[in-house]
C-alpha cells in the first residue's frame, strides 16, 4: 500500500474523533479545524518515528493536545482567570435536566472548567480511552488523571444542575471555593 | 469503603467502558450493586455519563475538512515527492559513496604499495636492460644533463659511492614524474656487453606515497638485485646492484 493511500485511510479514521476532542478544546471551528490539520501536518512529518502501530491513536490525540498547549502558550488573549472573580462571564447555564441538555450549553460549561480539567473529561467522554491512556496523552502520572477527571466531572455535574446547586455545593466544600 | 468512597471512585466511571478494569472500579462497583441507595445512584450516574457523552459525540465536523486535509498533504508532497527531504539527502550521500569508493580505493590501494612498486620497477630497468643518454665519468655532466632534462640534480652520494666510478646516467619516469638513473661500476667484472653493474635512482621524495622517512638505507633482495632504499633531504635514493649485498654495503 502506499504512502498516499495509508495518510488516507489514517485520516479517514481519525480526522472526526480528532476534531471533537479539538473542538472541546477550542470550541470554535476554525481552531478545531487549524488544530486537526496541524497534527496530520506533524504525522507525515515524524509519523514513520512511531515503531507501534497500535499506538497510532494515542499518538495524535498526544500531538493534538501538544498543539494545542502551544498555541494556547503563544496567545496573550487568554489570560488565566480564577472563576471566582470571572463568574459574570460566564456563559449563563439554565438550570437544564442532563436529559435536556444540548451540545453548546455542554461545552460552553465545560469550558468554564478550570483549563487542567478540560482535557481529560473531554477525552473521558469522547473516547474508550483508560485512564492509563488518558495520562499517556496528557503525559502526566495516572493518579494524577484519576484526581483530575474526578474533579473535573464534579465540578461538571455541579455546573450542569445550576448554579443553586452549583453554590450550595460550593459553600459546603472549601476545595471549590478556590475554582 | 464507605458510601461516599464508592461514589468518589465511581465518579470516574462509564458503563461499559475498560473502567471496570481497574480494580478500585471494580471493587467499589461490587459494593454499590449490594447496597439499594448506591446501585440507585449508580444508575442515574450511568444515565447521567452516557447522556453527557452522546451530547459530545455530536459535535459535527465541518465539511470538507477530511478533503482539506488531504489536499495539504499531497501540496506537500508534491514539494518534497519521495517520501521526504531527508530520504532524498540519504539517497544522494549512498550515491556518492557508490561513486567516490572505487576511485578512493583506487587512490588509497595504489598509495599503500607506491613503494614496493617502485623499487621494484626500478629493479626492473636495471635488470630487463636500458639505453644510458649520456656516457661519461664526468659526475659533473651528470648532474648538468639531468638538471637541463628537469630531473633531479641536486641528490646527495654517500661516501662509499662518491668512491666509485660514474659511467653515466638516463632519466626514467615514475607516474609522470622524473627519476634520475646514475650508472655505476662496483669494480667487479662486468658481465659481456655490460657498461656498469651499480645504479642509482633518485627521485623526489614526495612522488611516491609512501616513500620511507629519512633515515638509515634498508638492504632487501628483489628479484636478482640487491637493493638499499633510503630517503634524505625531500629525496629517495634506491641504490641497486647484481652484486651480493656485501659488496652493496661498501657503496653507502
Amino acid at each position: 500500500m502506499s504512502d498516499g493511500r495509508q495518510f488516507e485511510e489514517l485520516v479517514g479514521e481519525y480526522y472526526e474523533p480528532l476534531y471533537q476532542f479539538a473542538y472541546t478544546l477550542t470550541r470554535e471551528a476554525a481552531g478545531a479545524c487549524d488544530l486537526v490539520q496541524q497534527t496530520f501536518c506533524v504525522w507525515a512529518a515524524k509519523g514513520h518515528q512511531l515503531r507501534d502501530g497500535t499506538k497510532v491513536k494515542t499518538w495524535l490525540f498526544t500531538t493534538l493536545h501538544r498543539e494545542f498547549l502551544g498555541s494556547r502558550r503563544r496567545q496573550t488573549r487568554f489570560p488565566h482567570m480564577d472563576l471566582e472573580g470571572a463568574e459574570t462571564e460566564l456563559p449563563v447555564v439554565e438550570p437544564v435536566a442532563t436529559s435536556r441538555l444540548d451540545t453548546e450549553r455542554l461545552l460552553a460549561t465545560l469550558a468554564a472548567l478550570d483549563e487542567v480539567y478540560q482535557a481529560p473529561v473531554a477525552l473521558f467522554y469522547l473516547q474508550d480511552y483508560s485512564y492509563q491512556e488518558i495520562a499517556e496523552i496528557l503525559g502526566v502520572p495516572l493518579g494524577t488523571v484519576k484526581s483530575r477527571l474526578a474533579r473535573g466531572l464534579d465540578r461538571l455535574h455541579g455546573m450542569l444542575e445550576g448554579p443553586q446547586a452549583w453554590n450550595l455545593k460550593k459553600q459546603t466544600n472549601p476545595e471549590y471555593k478556590t475554582l | 469503603m464507605n458510601r461516599e468512597d464508592v461514589k468518589n471512585v465511581l465518579g470516574i466511571y462509564r458503563p461499559g467502558s475498560p473502567d471496570e478494569l481497574d480494580p478500585e472500579v471494580r471493587e467499589a462497583l461490587g459494593q454499590a450493586r449490594q447496597d439499594p441507595e448506591l446501585a440507585q445512584w449508580l444508575q442515574d450516574h450511568g444515565r447521567r455519563q452516557v447522556q453527557i457523552r452522546q451530547q459530545l459525540q455530536r459535535i459535527t465536523v465541518p465539511a470538507g475538512l477530511k478533503e482539506r486535509i488531504l489536499a495539504e498533504h499531497q501540496a506537500r508532497e508534491k514539494i518534497i515527492p519521495w517520501p521526504s527531504l531527508r530520504y532524498w539527502l540519504a539517497a544522494a550521500a549512498v550515491v556518492a559513496v557508490l561513486v567516490g569508493l572505487p576511485f578512493w580505493l583506487r587512490t588509497n590501494l595504489r598509495s599503500s604499495t607506491d613503494f614496493a612498486k617502485y623499487q621494484t620497477e626500478m629493479a626492473a630497468v636495471a635488470l630487463r636492460g636500458y639505453a644510458m643518454e649520456l656516457n661519461t665519468h664526468d659526475a659533473g655532466a651528470i648532474r648538468q644533463y639531468l638538471g637541463q632534462h628537469q630531473a633531479p640534480d641536486d641528490f646527495v652520494l654517500p661516501g662509499g659511492l662518491q668512491q666509485a666510478v660514474v659511467a653515466g646516467c638516463a632519466i626514467e619516469s615514475w607516474q609522470g614524474r622524473k627519476a634520475a638513473m646514475v650508472c655505476f661500476r662496483t669494480g667487479q667484472p662486468l658481465p659481456a656487453g655490460a657498461e656498469s653493474d651499480l645504479w642509482l635512482f633518485v627521485i623526489d621524495q614526495g612522488a611516491v606515497a609512501d616513500a620511507p622517512a629519512n633515515g638509515r638505507p634498508v638492504v632487501a633482495k628483489i628479484n636478482r638485485l640487491s637493493v638499499a632504499t633510503w630517503s634524505q633531504a625531500g629525496k629517495l635514493y634506491v641504490l641497486s646492484t647484481t652484486a651480493n649485498a656485501g659488496v652493496l654495503q661498501k657503496f653507502l
